[in-house]
């Protein structure tokens, strides 16, 4: 079927009904422009009113929590206009969010008698999405935990609310928050977590793992990757020593068939050199096997931190056949603080210098063991490093 | 003898809180905005400070740049004055490399400002 094309007809309009629309149109362009000049104008009064009004509130704010022995808040917020009452709750968040100790218990009283606490608790029992984590980050800032059915019933849509409920019960430090803490992050079906989850899963178990490594223990394998390997990520940092946790869910992540996963299970095993019933359960031939470079430096690492004398000949081993450039360059860093200077580099006899490494190094042509380019890469680092470093040095040498 | 400070924090909230906290304490107060403001302050001879707070991350010059200054003897106020780190960044990466830059202490926000205060007392001996 064919498109047929029409040709332009020129029309013309009456100079009247021109003339009325540019009429029409000047008193629109005019009518905007003086609305929204009218409502800069406002706008700007209303800021430098608040301007004024914030400063004198912050002024008698610090006043009463410093000036007195007792701040007197519930006196002070019922003479307050709305718009004050808006400015000092502004306050309160943003100085709650600096201040640690009796002060910041006194300045809780404050959103106490403002009553967030209790419009929070509302918030999380009525409220949407928004207003729930909006009423968590109130409960959070003064340090006040709600009942727990509370959290569990309403706080576990998504992986953030669960965090933002947990950090509550850390924050408020009351005696349940690894139990209860783990229960809200990681009960039912969970997700991977932002940066603020993983933070939180750390915080609500970094005085007591238990509760994170029976859960581990029992759930791992049901997890999605991305969550276990932050779960391996945050076991690497929890340095607090339980020497009857049940590691197997980590031993058996060195076999995971993702390597994100095996390379944060190495690195997991950090803190647990000392352990020697968990490190019999750890298979050293599995690093000689691995094929993902990324693994195999990650396994250096955590080789190179446990830093006994079968971790350091592990990994001389392994620096004769390391065939990856990253991955010799994580091992040359694992094994430099083991090694003795007066003895001969990894894979070699006698002592290389370090000039002869580096020159063939540089040049393409020549071949070279790839391991003393990366030795003699790490010497160099840790050497201007500790330089950088070194105040007193410096401070002598002007 | 009156006792003086130096405050260098971009953050106004921490400045409202110290200037408060250290004036009655009977402190005075060089306050700030930034850590090129505190290096000119330090280097200002007439102001000998008892002791100096510092934020990490500020505008123009970062407070443990400005702390390796201060101990080089870069400047007018004398390389060994107590410092005192008060940042967010509590990293354990972060606490030593302030320690390296030789901070005499080093405290995380959110911070007690009577703790703080002790820690000061503590430093200059008052």
């Amino acid at each position: 079927m064919g498109v047929r094309v029409l040709p332009l007809q020129a029309v013309a309009i009456p100079s009247t009904v021109l003339t009325v629309a540019v009429l029409v149109l000047a008193s629109l362009l005019t009518a905007v422009v003086l609305v929204t000049v009218g409502y800069s104008l406002q706008t700007a009064r209303r800021r430098r009113r608040r301007t004024s009004i914030r400063a004198e509130l912050r002024s008698e704010l610090l006043g009463r929590l410093y000036g007195r022995d007792k701040p007197e808040w519930d006196g002070w917020v019922s003479n307050l206009s709305t718009i004050e009452l808006d400015e000092v709750e502004s306050l309160l968040d943003v100085y709650l969010r600096q201040l640690d100790g009796r002060d910041a218990e006194q300045l809780a009283d404050l959103g106490v008698a403002l009553g967030i606490n209790e419009r929070a608790r509302r918030e999380i029992a009525n409220g949407d999405y928004w207003e729930r984590i909006h009423a968590l980050v109130w409960l959070a800032l003064l340090r006040d935990a709600p009942d727990r059915s509370l959290l569990k019933t309403h706080c576990l849509d998504t992986p953030r609310e669960r965090a933002a409920a947990a950090r509550v019960l850390y924050a408020a430090d009351t005696p349940d928050v690894a139990t209860t803490g783990i229960d809200l992050l990681l009960g039912g079906e969970p997700r991977s977590f932002s940066v603020f989850g993983i933070d939180t899963l750390y915080r609500v178990s970094e005085t007591d793992p238990e509760p994170l490594f029976e859960r581990a223990a029992a759930d791992f394998n049901t997890w999605g990757s991305a969550l276990q390997q932050q779960v391996l990520l945050v076991t690497q940092h929890l340095n607090t020593v339980v020497g009857s946790a049940d590691f197997s869910w980590v031993v058996d992540a060195l076999s995971n068939p993702e390597p994100r996963v095996r390379s944060a299970a190495w690195r997991a095993f950090d803190a647990y050199g000392w352990n020697r019933q968990l490190r019999a359960d750890i298979d050293l031939d599995l690093i000689g096997d691995e094929p993902a470079p990324t693994v195999r430096a990650s396994a250096y690492q955590t080789l190179g931190t446990w830093g006994d004398s079968e971790a350091s000949t592990t990994l001389e081993a392994a620096a004769t056949t390391e065939p990856d450039d990253r991955a010799r360059v994580a091992l040359a860093g694992a094994l430099f603080p083991l090694w003795d200077p007066e003895d001969a580099i990894p894979g070699h006899q006698e002592r290389v210098e370090p000039s002869t490494a580096i020159a063939a190094a540089d040049d393409t042509h020549v071949p070279v063991d790839s391991f003393d380019a990366a030795w003699w890469w790490t010497s160099e680092h840790v050497q201007f490093d500790r330089l950088a470093r070194d105040i007193g040095v410096r401070a002598t040498r002007r | 003898m009156t006792k003086s400070a130096v405050i260098a924090d971009d953050d106004e909230t921490i400045r409202s809180i110290l200037q408060y906290k250290l004036s009655k304490a009977g402190f005075d107060l060089t306050v700030c905005h930034d850590g090129e403001a505190g290096r000119e302050a330090l280097n200002d001879p007439n102001i000998d400070p008892d002791i100096v707070i510092l934020d990490v991350m500020m505008p123009r010059l970062k407070g443990t740049q400005l702390l390796r200054i201060i101990r080089r003897g870069e400047l007018a106020v004398a390389s060994d004055v107590p410092v005192i780190m008060l940042t967010s960044r509590g990293r354990e990466a972060d606490v030593l490399e302030a320690f390296e830059s030789g901070a005499s202490e080093y405290l995380t926000k959110p911070f007690s400002p009577n703790e703080l205060l002790v820690r000061i007392e503590k430093l200059i001996g008052a």
